[in-house]
């Protein structure tokens, strides 16, 4: 045991404002990166400082798959195996690499260099297939750079947006994302301090009257939930922003956290204000080290700037924001889930009521929103704009131009991916699109032409969650696709409760068989059975979703699933 | 006092009441599995479920409080559709051989028990590493009754948690180590919980 | 799977929490236990020893038949194992017991006598065994080992209140707003109380200040511990009075209405300051400021203690500097908020509510006081005599001085519990009679002449009654093993036959055919229970006494509105330091204790699977005394006093703070009671237990 690295933690734990059990997650994330792993002895010291149990922890621990009790190695490669980077070959180079390394998945190298892990979506799907060397994100990853790969080379992310009148994206390029000055010459922060000068109730109808929806999934009206959590005045209320973004196909957040961070603080600090609230949270996963140290620097600038702190810009208002980096669990994005992350504990979602509003994190009044929500709220009040505009997308998959797109509201899905997104790649047919990403559905081709927006998806069955799109092109199949799903519920169901715990794998199972070798006379039943009981009974969303795929192609291709339907091709 | 309609019979309860405890004033019995009237529900099993009119998915009437005029049916086609789904998905994973109220609920609900068989089922060697009791894990449901009781509901001893994540949540020690080497102190209140026979005082065992 | 053919409800024979327990039978045989629903005292929580220790009553080595010593009248008796005993009919050993018995009377009288009645035993055993005791043999020489743990709780508390027991019951103790808890280790001695002790700090965020020279593992959830040397705990409570009338934090108004002597009790606290009390005890007078603060300015307060308070030459005086603080701050007689000693046995509460002391009869009736005596006489056909008889340990120097040569014992085990071990076993091996019903042969039984084989908790009925005089049910199981009898019905034939021999007529009745015949002569004698009864209680499942009369509820917490001498009453306090000091040759002070898996003189549960996971005791030494006597884990230790050694293993462990070692009491190959000092407490007559002093050496030196 390195007994410095046990004195640097112990500094560390010396150091925190509050010894208690929020301070969990970090503390772990702390000994993580100090030795590899999570030792027994910093688990112990841990244990007795933030007075939680040993096992607790280790129950924790276990939990999140970004945090090690066994020894981990100086690189750990992550590949994403998510629908899009895998049906773009990250199996195969997954495979290829280990194969170079000498070296099975999970296991580090005898000499303690590398370790190869696969990971479900890194929030890179317009570069798939990619991979994560440590920190740093690689795209376009192949077995043919596979020297690269291992030394963290390659191409970077772009993190750009299209748009013909941006509004979110407006600032994107124009500005360093971490200057300050930058953010206030382009109009920054104006919109809070035209929030300051009006009372609270007048922001929240404001917000009402913008009829904002949320944009991390649910679609919840923003103003509302503004207006429940401020009800309340006697309580502490919290503002939290949801940085987790982890579904497969999304990745609006992180580059709008690249491009526009301060943007999302300025929709935080006016939400703050609304609602009475003095602290905040921004949990970003775990796997987005770029934009938590450039978040962290926004923090410190807006601070010394009088925009963050006591007494914000002579107002007499205080708000103070702390980063919380996820660990490696899709759940936590879940509202719920994320709350009990942050107060230390495995992310298993809440049965709801009580709702956040009601009780959230630590039990107080919570006002939970996305990332592009609340730099949607900055606009609100800097540029008076209503809802009439704009949403962020995410296109991925076969197309030429997979990346972010900011278009209004109503333009037609196939509109989106041929003219936008330049089509198909070679210009194949197209086999499938789905929206929600991996909770959403295969969109039936009578749909392609949709206008995306609420009320048309919803009459049409269908969802677009965060702003997800993949185009699967005639080159791909469809049990194949579906087989990437269901891993990926598999293995990010937290297992709470029964139908999603019990379903995920059992619906997996099946797929994966049906994939390999074809249906047995049973299993479409089952899969019914299967999908409709997460569907109507799971605990959160990600259960109450996790079928959705799966349903929705027994019902466009049902001899799929059925034996007499043949083999497949 | 509030009134509510369960399965068409018009009851009247306290406004604080869960739905399952309202069914239970007239008679209606829902069945559970991680529900246990010492422990604070976590409703996490989903067998309790019934239909609400107008909720968009089934709810756990456990954890569920009534409303004014709610209309609830507890054993609609849905709910009876999930809950045998449930059983039969539990047995596939599960040795049930000796948990007698979910054998019960399965006949009840017509549960087919060999419907998963060809799938994985989580099976583990028998931990038999205390003069006290028994536990053998592939009896284990992840009702997490135990910890509950072993943690905050009951003992503050802090000496079993759930580990790993989603099919493969576990019951563990700290550091899965025996537990006369972790902070058990033997009360043995979590094999009163133990609705599957996974945790048994050893001589009940033999 | 091996399921079982019926469920009996009972009550834990263990310690004083008095769980209610089912024991799920198979073929006679207990094959496992578990906790019933939501009933008090336990709520459906159990610990160890309740769950899996009651296998003891099917140990080999129960007692199956009478035994009579083969060497008998060989003087001094010799310890003897199994071997030294013939096996008897029952009657030829009750009348050999009876004749001895009835000679002694005849030719001595009843001073010759000594007695014990028994905390493990139930009401109804220790209601009729003081019968006879009082009314046949004549003499009020009679004790049992309350005498050892609380005997200082009962005397301060009597003195200061009126009344000993606990004032509030264990259903409360999950809601308390703050608490403190002081020389008891309760997580290992009362366990099940510990969980709602835990519960009320984890769940309702209620404040624990644990006062304990120990790091106990109640420590690691309290807001402040005070860790006072051994023995300074009247320092401790005395500045922390000092501080709260300083202050100006105490309860006028209670003080005025419900107390008396408040004024010159303050007027001696003047010296008693927190940094006077820091040099003396070692806790920060800091601590004891805001420990006193806390304490003072809580809306609902309870203070809770075992034996670290009572087992002390100043015992009594460490109570009533409890007592006092509770009266300043008026915190009594509210739910949550009273004083609280915990009680250490099943029935030791019930024991000495049933007449098991020299002083009293049942309901605490004073033996002096004539009313009383008349109307035991009146009930029981008999002369009575009126002055208090000897406790525990003077009648054990009695028998030293020749003056006690017969000995009845039933269920005790002096030999294991008893100070100075070496000198009491001399007392034992010069006695002339020692007749004892016990179910196993425990050390006193191998001095014995003859053993009669008791029926154990599980094979009769009876009552117990629980730390919170909450009285409730054992119910037979099964029956005994052999021609094991419950104590009563022993008692009954042994005390007709004396009462026949020594021509004492009317009988004072001794034709009892159930425990609950029993019960109710004690209720219509004793006020506090006349509203109980066996049916009652297996209706309700437990009633807290006081209860008057069968409309009465019962009384869950005492002290509403008066106490019973009326006002509460302010005692003013010196520091006496009298316990025995360290020196160069014996630098170690020793404390002794309870562990989680054993209890008692460990006579069950070392005959249980208990011992499996516990099977030694262990010495505990602070890290930094290991390393300077050079001592390692596991090592055979040899402890010595000036009053004889013992050998053990070390645990290194900084519970126990420098100085200061920790030995169990369960363990006769490892008697500690060889080690300690019979320096009594002048006013309860409890021994010093908790501090002796000791030197150590590696057994291989
Ligand atoms: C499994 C699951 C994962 C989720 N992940 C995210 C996420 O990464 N980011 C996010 O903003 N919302 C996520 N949500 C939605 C949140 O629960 C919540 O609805 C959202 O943060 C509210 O913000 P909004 O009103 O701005 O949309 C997720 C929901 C579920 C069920
Ligand atoms: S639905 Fe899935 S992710 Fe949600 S609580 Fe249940 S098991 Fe956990
Ligand atoms: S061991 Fe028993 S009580 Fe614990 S989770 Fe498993 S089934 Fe539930
Ligand atoms: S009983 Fe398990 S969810 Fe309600």
């Amino acid at each position: 045991m390195n007994e410095q690295l046990l004195r640097d933690l112990l500094l560390y734990l010396n150091n925190l404002g509050i010894s208690s059990r929020t301070e969990l997650l970090p503390s772990l994330l702390k000994a993580q990166k100090l030795f590899g792993y999570i030792p027994e002895e910093a688990i112990e010291i841990i244990s007795e400082k933030l007075g939680v149990s040993q096992v607790e922890i280790y129950g924790v621990i276990s939990f999140y798959s970004l945090l090690y009790v066994k020894p981990t190695a100086d690189t750990v490669i992550r590949i994403c195996t998510s629908p899009l980077c895998s049906q773009k070959g990250s199996h195969k180079i997954q495979k290829a690499l280990q194969e170079k390394l000498g070296i099975k998945e999970g296991i580090p190298s005898t000499d303690g260099l590398f370790m190869v892990e696969s990971v479900h979506c890194l929030g890179l799907c317009a570069h798939s297939p990619s991979a994560l060397v440590n920190e740093i994100p690689i795209c376009h990853i192949s077995e043919n750079k596979l020297d690269d790969l291992i030394e963290g080379k390659g191409s970077k992310p772009l993190a750009r947006a299209f748009s013909d009148n941006p509004v979110l994206t407006s600032r994107f390029g124009t500005i360093e994302a971490d200057s300050i000055n930058d953010f206030i010459r382009e109009d920054g922060f104006k919109g809070f301090i035209h929030a300051l000068t009006l009372d609270q109730e007048t922001i929240i109808s404001n917000v009402k009257a913008s009829g904002l929806l949320g944009r991390g999934g649910a679609a919840f009206p923003t103003g509302l939930k503004e207006e429940s959590t401020a009800k309340d005045e006697a309580k502490e209320v919290y503002v939290i922003c949801n940085a987790d973004e982890s579904e497969p196909g999304t990745f609006k957040d992180r580059v709008m956290l690249l491009n526009d961070p301060y943007s999302v603080l300025e929709g935080m600090l006016i939400t703050a204000y609304a609602i009475g609230s003095h602290k905040g949270f921004i949990y970003i996963r775990g796997e987005y080290d770029q934009a938590q140290e450039l978040f962290a620097k926004v923090l410190k600038n807006a601070e010394e700037k009088g925009y963050l702190g006591e007494n914000i810009l002579n107002s007499g208002f205080s708000f103070h924001v702390e980063i919380r980096s996820g660990a490696g669990a899709y759940i936590c994005g879940e509202e719920t889930a994320l709350f009990e992350s942050i107060e230390g504990k495995r992310g298993y979602p809440r049965n709801k009521p009580p709702y956040p509003v009601d009780s959230g994190v630590f039990g107080k009044p919570t006002d939970i929103n996305n990332v592009e929500t609340f730099s949607y709220i900055s606009r609100i009040f800097g540029e008076k704009r209503d809802n009439s505009s704009t949403r962020l997308f995410c296109l991925s998959g076969d197309v030429k131009r997979a990346g972010l797109y900011e278009l209004p509201f109503g333009i037609p899905l196939i509109e989106l991916i041929n003219d936008w997104g330049g089509g198909t790649k070679e210009d194949r047919k197209i086999k499938t699109i789905i929206l929600g990403g991996a909770s959403g559905s295969f969109v039936p081709e009578k749909y392609w032409d949709i206008p995306l927006d609420q009320k048309s998806l919803r009459e049409a069955g269908l969802s677009m969650g965060s702003g997800v799109i993949m185009v699967f092109d005639e080159t791909k199949e469809i049990p194949s696709i579906l087989n990437d799903i269901s891993s990926f519920f598999n293995h990010e169901s937290c297992g709470k409760c029964y139908p999603c715990q019990l379903g995920s794998r059992k619906q997996h199972e099946i797929i994966s068989r049906i994939h390999k070798s074809g249906p047995l006379p049973d299993d479409r039943d089952k899969l019914l059975d299967i999908g409709f009981t997460m569907k109507d009974a799971s605990l959160c969303g990600l259960g109450q979703t996790a079928s959705s795929a799966v349903l929705s192609a027994i019902n466009l291709w049902p001899e799929l699933f059925t034996a007499k339907g043949g083999p497949l091709q | 006092m509030i009134g509510l309609f369960i399965d068409d019979i018009e009851v009247e309860c306290d406004e604080e009441m869960t739905i399952m405890k309202a069914a239970e004033s007239v008679g209606i019995e829902i069945p559970t599995i991680c529900y246990h009237e010492k422990l604070t529900p976590p409703g996490l099993c989903r067998q309790c479920v019934v239909e609400v009119e107008g909720a968009r998915v089934l709810l756990p009437s456990c954890v569920t409080k009534v409303r004014e005029g709610m209309k609830v049916k507890t054993n609609s086609p849905r709910v009876q559709r999930v809950r045998k789904t449930i059983l039969e998905m539990l047995a596939g994973s599960t040795d049930l051989s000796n948990a007698q109220g979910l054998q019960e609920q399965m006949k009840e609900s017509g549960a087919d028990s060999k419907r998963f068989d060809n799938s994985e089922k989580r099976v583990f060697p028998i931990k038999d590493d205390n003069p006290f009791y028994i536990r053998d894990y592939s009896k284990c449901i992840v009702c997490e009754r135990c910890v509950q009781v072993c943690s905050e509901d009951i003992q503050f001893s802090y000496a079993l948690t759930t580990s790993g994540r989603g099919y493969e949540n576990r019951i563990s020690t700290y550091y899965d180590k025996e537990l006369p080497q972790t902070s058990c102190v033997f009360c043995g209140n979590c094999i009163d919980v133990c609705p599957t026979g996974a945790l048994i005082a050893r001589k009940e065992s033999l | 799977m091996n399921t079982y053919d019926r469920i009996v409800r009972t009550t834990c024979p263990y310690c004083g929490v008095g769980c209610q327990l089912d024991l799920n039978i198979k073929d006679n045989s207990i094959i496992s236990a578990i906790a019933p629903g939501n009933i008090a005292p336990n709520y459906g929580r159990l610990c160890v020893k309740g769950r899996f220790g009651t296998d003891f009553t099917h140990h080999k080595s129960r007692l199956k038949k009478p035994l009579i010593r083969k060497d008998l009248d060989v003087l001094p008796r010799i310890p003897c194992g199994i071997d030294g005993f013939r096996e008897a009919e029952w009657e030829e050993a009750l009348e050999l017991a009876a004749d001895r018995i009835s000679n002694t009377y005849l030719k001595k009288g009843s001073s010759a006598f000594g007695t014990f009645c028994c905390a493990k035993a139930t009401n109804e055993d220790n209601y009729l065994f003081q019968k006879f005791v009082r009314s046949v043999l004549k003499t009020n020489n009679i004790d049992h080992c309350a005498r050892l743990c609380h005997a200082a709780s009962v005397a301060g508390l009597q003195k200061a209140l009126g009344s000993a027991a606990m004032s509030n019951s264990i259903g409360e103790m999950k809601d308390l707003e703050l608490f403190i808890v002081t020389g008891s280790n309760t997580t290992e001695t009362h366990p099940v109380i510990s969980t709602f002790l835990r519960e009320a700090v984890v769940k309702n965020g209620a404040k624990l200040i644990v006062i304990d020279p120990r790091k106990i593992e109640l420590t690691g959830f309290a807001y402040l511990h005070l860790q006072q040397k051994p023995g300074t705990d009247v320092a401790v409570y005395q500045a922390m009075a000092h501080v709260i009338i300083k202050e100006n934090l105490c309860n006028r108004d209670f003080i005025g209405k419900r107390t008396e002597g408040f004024q010159k009790y303050s007027e001696t606290l003047d010296e008693f300051t927190p940094q006077w009390a820091e040099k003396i005890s070692g806790v920060a007078a800091e601590k004891i400021i805001e420990a006193a603060r806390l304490y003072a300015k809580a809306e609902s307060a309870a203070i809770y203690w075992g034996m670290g308070i009572s087992q002390s030459v100043h015992g009594t005086d460490n109570t009533l500097s409890i007592a006092n603080l509770a009266l300043m701050c008026g915190h009594l007689g509210r739910p949550g908020t009273g004083v609280n000693p915990l009680r250490g046995q099943n029935n030791v509460q019930g024991c000495s509510d049933s007449g098991g002391l020299p002083g009293v009869y049942p309901g605490y009736q004073n033996v002096s006081d004539p009313a009383s005596k008349v109307k035991f006489e009146q009930v029981w056909n008999c002369e009575l005599k009126d002055s208090a008889g000897l406790t525990t340990l003077e009648m054990s120097d009695a028998v030293g001085k020749g003056l006690i040569s017969d000995f009845i014992i039933m269920g005790e085990n002096p030999l294991m519990s008893e100070p100075d071990l070496n000198k009491a076993q001399k007392h034992f091996s010069e006695l002339k009679n020692l007749i004892i019903l016990d179910i196993f042969l425990n050390e006193t039984g191998e001095y014995a002449d003859i053993i009669f084989p008791a029926a154990s908790f599980a094979e009769k009925e009876g009552t117990f009654t629980n730390s919170d005089r909450r009285v409730q049910l054992i119910r037979k199981a099964f029956d005994p093993p052999g021609e094991a009898r419950a104590d009563w019905e022993i008692i009954n034939e042994l005390a007709k036959r004396v009462e026949r021999k020594t021509s004492q007529s009317p009988s004072s009745g001794f034709e009892f055919s159930s425990a609950s015949d029993i019960w109710d002569e004690m209720a219509d004698l004793v006020p506090a229970f006349s509203g109980i009864s066996h049916k009652r209680i297996e209706k309700e499942s437990g009633v807290h006494w006081p209860c008057p009369d069968k409309q009465h509820p019962g009384t869950p917490y005492l002290f509403a509105d008066n106490f019973p001498r009326g006002k509460g009453l302010f005692n003013a306090l010196t520091l006496r330091v009298e316990s025995e000091s360290t020196s160069t040759q014996y630098p170690y002070i020793l404390s002794t204790g309870r562990v989680l898996y054993h209890w008692h003189g460990g006579t069950m549960t070392r005959r249980s699977v208990l011992d499996e996971i516990c099977p030694e005791a262990l010495l505990e030494m602070h890290p930094s005394d290991a390393l300077k006597e050079g001592l390692s884990d596991n090592q055979m230790i040899r402890v010595s006093s000036p009053r004889g050694e013992i050998s053990l293993k070390l645990k290194i462990s900084d519970r126990s703070p420098e100085g200061v070692l920790f030995i169990p009491i369960h363990f006769a190959e490892a008697s500690v009671n060889k080690l300690t000092n019979d320096l009594r407490d002048p006013e309860a007559k409890i021994p010093d237990y908790k501090i002796c002093s000791v030197q150590v050496s590696s057994e291989s030196d």
